[in-house]
């Protein structure tokens, strides 16, 4: 309605309407969450958050009724957050219906019933507060919401942890002290030791933790306090939201879970936490798997016994059923426990958005932001290990992937582009995308990058195939542009993503659309506490190869094997496929061509095959991956080890290492030829 | 594979003595000796897995306990690499480790023919008998005992021989 | 300058604080048991005391509580043998500020004295 518009810009309408409609979405998608979840915390605050800017929005234009409806709509959720109000079906609906007057007028229509919409509110929550009187709030809730109440928000709870000097006099007078000095700075909710404890003379060791009532704001001075005691090596102190406490113990309340006591500041969830939230079922479940093994063991044991007294068939028949039972029940046994070690990538990507807004405003550049498949499972240590890659995989998207809006304009493509982090689970692995609709990868200024900084050399450049350019980009100091931005330095970062994405088992590929996008791909294992692998035999040790990258294998006859240049190929089916060993990539494992067979295991690494010459096969395991330490944990083909069955130790190969120590290994050959030719 | 022996080093007990203990040991026919406080355990070891690419000074990884840990050697001034194919290095010779502890670093085993004795002196007879020789790779500290000499090691210097890199 | 009660039944004690303290530059009073602790403290008001716990007439505890009745801005330091940890801890939630315990070590003595009156 023109005349409601008066004295706006254009521009400003549109904004005020593209926010409005932003937030009443909001508002629908939470009120519609509320309805079939129950309170969630998170969606009363974003609710909170958009009635909140409706209002304001309203207000400063003039738009009263609006406001007023706005005003209302949060007066309802906050009551609601405070255990007031139920979310019936009633509340909701009326909510819903504000949400849909208050779209209508934002568009500009009159809205008849908008002030009939508040009395019906008000009203509602007259009702509410009533009822809330006469049952004196005996609830659950209630009880929570008083606590709520006497907490006060500004309240934080600090987690105080004092460490006292070792070799002191009379620890107990010490944590004595330090527990009286906390007493005088706030409440004390729950110490260990508690004073009691200290007094009765408990052996108190010689750590104090406490659980404060205080304002966070007084967290250094508290720390001074307690320092000025004698005999206090150490004082750390972490701030706790009571709110969140008591958001969590709602939580527990509600599910009837116990809490883990994790704290999840600021939305991050330490991925290396100790504790976890574990679903009963599968406790249960374990539970009944447990026993089902001692059963086993039992009918072993007890058959072990029948064989020493007589012989036979029939025992062995018996032996190799239950063994065949135990099996199969420790192997659900575990795949029960690796389930409780996932967690959804949500509680990584949720961090994202953010960051790519604000990469947005800072870079000039137009974009959507999508993330797909947040659902997906992943075992909640590799959440952190891919935490600093996606965050650099992503800058780069928007650094050096979306072009500029006028560039994207003048090459015939939308001006806003688009950038999207999706996750799927594929058989044995996840994968996680970032790809964006942007300039993709320019493989010549690649290539003459790759020659300037002499990764390779001209000759070498020009056989080089597109999977190999891209390549080069993951190579160490490798960088496309001498423009390095603070957002992410190019290319400096990609060899640190391989790593560290190659050091928990997974892989990483590109797909590459020059001028219209590029998409990096991570392949992560499901866990990383044990992987199915082929046991090879080298030179007498056995080695570990992760099945993820073994195609197929192959006994080698001598025939086979054909002469390229300095390389050994095989033909398989149509392919030539280049051959190495052990002592390719590292000298010190002597070469000896026992001449006889031996066999071939098909590595794929990078939608490329080589053939990796083994002197045996020694079968498939699932093996317990136990990391190598300094000085050995930075061996280029070499990612950690496992313990066989015999208790020796074996060492993991890691196959994509391998390949491009391997390339690398070309390069030397080639330099050492063109050395030996001048 | 590594059973181990026995940890036999009350730290508590140690802190409070103002003697010097030492473990006495030989490895590769020398004889050393090293502070007590310093040893996690003494472990016997089965097998040595090698490690292709690791410093020479690394024999490679041995199995304590269910953890994987780095097993180095004492002389490594003739920088022999170790060969892979020397999969079980010099077994017939090597039956234990000494597992070293460092503040900031992850432990090492270090391989050792036989560990003769655990001798706690007094201050001033280390003090007395401790010297200072020049080596062929710097000084030495020797420990004068009884019947024999032996070098001291300084658990620091396994590190510096751990993680220097295979040169060339 | 500040001023320091020591309460001690050993006199042996007294002139080790005295000597210790008055070459750090304080002004030391003395008193042998409980009862003329208090008469002393009225007298002469200390910035601090040090208070014995084993003593006649009246223990370093029953005196801590008399004088924190009377007054209760009186800083109290416990000098303490090895052993005594429950009667300290009675001691601190009587109002003790702090404790040292024997023998006697100068260094903690003045760090403490430090610590409390500057």
């Amino acid at each position: 309605m023109a005349d409601r518009m008066d004295g706006l810009t254009a521009e400003e309408i549109a904004v005020f309407a593209a926010e409005a409609e932003e937030q009443l979405n909001a508002a629908e998608d939470m009120l519609l969450q509320l309805e079939s979840d129950g309170v969630d915390r998170q969606a009363i605050e974003r609710l909170l958050r958009a009635m909140h800017t409706l209002k304001g929005n309203a207000a400063s234009i003039g738009w009263e009724d609006m406001a007023r409806l706005a005003h209302a709509a949060e007066d309802a959720v906050i009551a609601v957050r405070d255990a007031r109000l139920q979310t019936t079906a009633s509340v909701m609906d009326v909510l819903l219906r504000s949400v849909d007057a208050m779209r209508a007028m934002a568009e500009g229509e009159q809205v008849a019933d908008a002030a009939q919409l508040v009395d019906e509110i008000a009203r509602t929550l007259q009702t509410a507060d009533a009822a809330g009187e006469e049952q004196g709030g005996g609830s659950g809730e209630a009880v929570l919401h008083q606590l709520t109440e006497a907490v006060g928000a500004e309240d934080e709870i600090l987690q105080v942890e004092v460490d006292l000097t070792d070799d002191i006099d009379m620890p107990a007078v010490r944590a004595l002290q330090v527990l009286m000095c906390c007493e005088s700075l706030g409440e004390i909710l729950a110490s260990d030791p508690t004073q009691k404890e200290v007094e009765e003379g408990r052996d108190v060791g010689g750590k104090i933790l406490c659980y404060l009532r205080a304002n966070s704001s007084a967290e250094d001075e508290i720390k001074r306090e307690i320092r000025t005691n004698s005999g206090v090596a150490r004082v750390s102190i972490q701030v706790q939201s009571a709110q969140r406490l008591l958001a969590e113990s709602a939580e527990a309340l509600h599910t009837g879970q116990d809490d883990d006591g994790s704290s999840d500041k600021d939305g991050k969830d330490s991925a290396g936490s100790r504790h976890i939230r574990v679903d009963v079922t599968i406790l249960d479940r374990l539970m009944n798997l447990a026993g089902e093994m001692v059963i086993n063991r039992n009918r072993l044991s007890n058959l072990a016994d029948d064989l020493a007294r007589n012989s036979f068939a029939d025992q062995v028949e018996q032996l190799q059923q239950t063994v065949e039972q135990l099996s199969r029940v420790t192997g659900e046994v575990q795949q029960n426990i690796m389930q409780m070690r996932l967690v959804p990538l949500d509680r990584l990507f949720r961090r994202y958005p953010r960051m790519m807004r604000d990469l947005q405003q800072s870079q000039d550049k137009e974009f959507d932001f999508e993330i797909r498949g947040g659902q997906t499972e992943i075992d909640r240590s590799l959440l952190e290990v891919i935490s600093d890659p996606l965050t650099h995989l992503l800058r780069n998207a928007v650094d050096h992937g979306i072009e500029p809006p006028e560039e994207r304009l003048s090459r015939g493509k939308k001006r806003r582009g688009s950038v999207v982090l999706s996750a799927s689970r594929r058989n044995n692995h996840i994968c996680i995308e970032v790809s964006d609709d942007g300039r993709g990868i320019d493989t010549d200024a690649v290539v003459r990058r790759a020659v300037q900084k002499d990764v390779i050399d001209a000759e070498q450049a020009k056989q080089l195939n597109e999977q190999d350019i891209i390549g080069l980009m993951f190579s160490s100091g490798f960088s496309t542009t001498d423009e390095v931005t603070e957002i992410s330095g190019r290319g400096v970062g990609l060899d640190v993503v391989r790593r560290e994405v190659e050091s928990v088992g997974g892989d990483i590929s590109v797909d590459n659309d020059r001028g219209q996008g590029a998409c990096f791909r991570l392949s992560l294992p499901l866990t990383v506490t044990s992987v199915k692998s082929l046991l090879v035999e080298i030179r007498g040790q056995t080695y570990v190869l992760p099945l993820g990258s073994v195609r197929e294998t192959l006994v080698r006859e001598p025939g086979q094997v054909q002469k390229a240049g300095e390389s050994r190929v095989l033909q398989l089916r149509s392919e030539l496929i280049r051959l190495f060993e052990l002592a390719d990539i590292f000298p010190s494992v002597r070469e000896v061509d026992r001449g006889g067979p031996n066999y071939v295991v098909i590595l794929e690494v990078d939608q490329r095959k080589i053939g990796f010459v083994v002197d045996d096969l020694i079968g498939e395991e699932e093996c317990v991956i136990k990391p190598l330490l300094s000085p050995l944990d930075d061996i280029r083909g070499v990612s950690s080890a496992t313990i066989l069955p015999d208790g020796d130790v074996a060492l993991i190969l890691d196959a994509s290492g391998l390949a491009k120590e391997l390339l690398q290994d070309d390069g030397r050959v080639a330099d050492e030829q063109s050395a030996g030719g001048r | 594979m590594a059973g181990e022996v026995v940890i036999f080093v009350q730290q508590e007990e140690l802190r409070r003595s103002r003697d010097v203990s030492l473990v006495i040991f030989r490895a590769e026919g020398d004889r050393y000796a090293i502070a007590a406080d310093s040893i996690q355990s003494i472990v016997t070891v089965e097998s040595v897995t090698s490690v292709p690419g690791a410093p020479p000074a690394v024999a490679g990884v041995i199995n304590v306990r269910g953890d994987v840990l780095t097993a180095v050697r004492m002389r490594t001034e003739d920088r022999l690499p170790v060969k892979a194919q020397d999969s079980c290095y010099q077994q017939d010779v090597i039956h234990m480790a000494l597992v070293v502890e460092f503040d900031d670093h992850p432990p090492l085993a270090v391989l050792v023919d036989e560990v003769s004795q655990v001798l706690s002196v007094s201050d001033e007879f280390f003090a007395e008998r401790t010297e200072t020789v020049d080596g062929e790779d710097g000084a030495l500290n020797l420990l004068r005992l009884d019947e024999e000499v032996v070098s001291l090691v300084e658990p620091g210097e396994l590190l510096v021989k751990g993680e220097e890199v295979e040169s060339g | 300058m500040s001023k320091v009660l020591v309460v001690d039944d050993a006199r042996f004690m007294r002139l080790r604080y005295r000597k210790l303290l008055t070459s750090e530059g304080y002004d030391v009073v003395e008193a042998e048991n409980g009862k003329e602790a208090l008469r002393v403290y009225e007298e002469e008001q200390p910035d601090l005391v040090f208070l014995d716990i084993t003593m006649p007439v009246m223990d370093g505890l029953e005196t801590l509580r008399e004088l924190k009745q009377r007054h209760d801005e009186a800083r109290v330091v416990m000098s303490s043998a090895l052993g005594q940890e429950r009667i300290i801890i009675s001691a601190i939630k009587a109002g003790a500020e702090d404790f040292v315990v024997k023998p006697f070590e100068p260094n903690k003595i003045l760090e403490t004295v430090q610590k409390y009156v500057g």
